[in-house]
């Protein structure tokens, strides 16, 4: 998916761990993990909010849109 | 899951694992009798007649009378099936033999129906091997039905070449019973749906 999520970049630039995280925003490892790793297929508002909220930033600096190779060709 | 729906699918599920075992053992009956026919022989006190499943049009010309009148009629349309008397071996053995081969071919059937229902008491009503085991019980309720077809098919073709009656004209027609298609059908769609079910049941489950 061309989406990518960067918790990983906001969690090095906040200095904060993902458990920690995990215990601010309620919601579970294995979830963030899926999050952190692509494999999701939606976020809801609610969840963005509660990480934009943890992180202090906004939507955008946790997620990206990452043409792929055949889109960016195009 | 709530009680109220699991207590039918339980029920189903028990109705299906019941015909299942009972078709085992019909197939395993008929199949010894088979057996024993060709090894032995049948016993002179059986007389076995073969029905063949046909649709006849027995045209028998007749006459109506009114008054002093008399008009030409035919009796026609009916419906019925040919018993034959002491036939020859042939007769026997197709009929037993494609007989045994469908309700084998019911057996797998029911064996993957009984798969889906295990899994719809399980509660896993998207899983994969659920919707998977639907389509093949439409499959082999498909290849049953085609097989089944072309046989009666094929009986119409013979006994309207080789069979005569005295005084009767005896038209043979071939009719399709698309019910057990019909069934295949609906079952293919339902594990479509099912399969679409589970592609969104994946999507909550990564909803995050």
């Amino acid at each position: 998916m061309p989406i990518i999520v960067n918790v990983d970049v906001m969690l090095a630039k906040r200095k904060m761990t993902v458990t920690e995280l995990s215990q601010r925003v309620g919601i579970t490892m294995a979830n963030l993990s899926i999050l952190k790793q692509g494999k999701g297929k939606a976020i809801r508002f609610s969840t963005l909010d509660a990480l934009c909220k943890a992180l202090d930033c906004q939507p955008g600096d946790l997620l990206e849109y990452q043409p792929e190779e055949g889109e960016a060709r195009e | 899951m709530s009680s109220s729906v699991q207590g039918p699918i339980r029920l189903a599920h028990i109705i299906t694992r019941f015909v299942y075992f009972l078709l085992i053992l019909v197939w395993a009956v008929l199949f010894a009798i088979f057996l024993a026919q060709i090894l032995f022989g049948l016993p002179e006190t059986w007389s076995f007649s073969i029905d063949l499943p046909l649709k006849l049009d027995i045209a028998q010309p007749g006459v109506l009378s009114v008054g002093s009148e008399q008009y030409p009629v035919e009796i026609s349309a009916v419906r019925g099936k040919v018993a034959m008397q002491d036939p020859p071996s042939f007769f026997i053995w197709m009929p037993a033999l494609i007989t045994l081969f469908c309700i084998v071919l019911a057996i797998f059937a029911l064996w993957c129906f009984k798969g889906f229902m295990g899994h719809m008491v399980a509660g896993e009503f998207f899983h994969q091997r659920a919707s998977l085991r639907l389509r093949q019980t439409a499959g082999w309720v498909v290849l049953a039905w085609f097989i089944q077809t072309t046989f009666t098919f094929w009986v119409a073709v013979w006994v309207q070449n080789h069979v005569s009656f005295n005084d009767v004209t005896v038209h043979t027609s071939f009719s399709w019973d698309l019910a057990w298609l019909a069934v295949a059908l609906f079952l293919w769609i339902v594990s479509r749906i099912l399969d679409h079910g589970r592609d969104l049941e994946d999507e909550q489950k990564l909803t995050i």
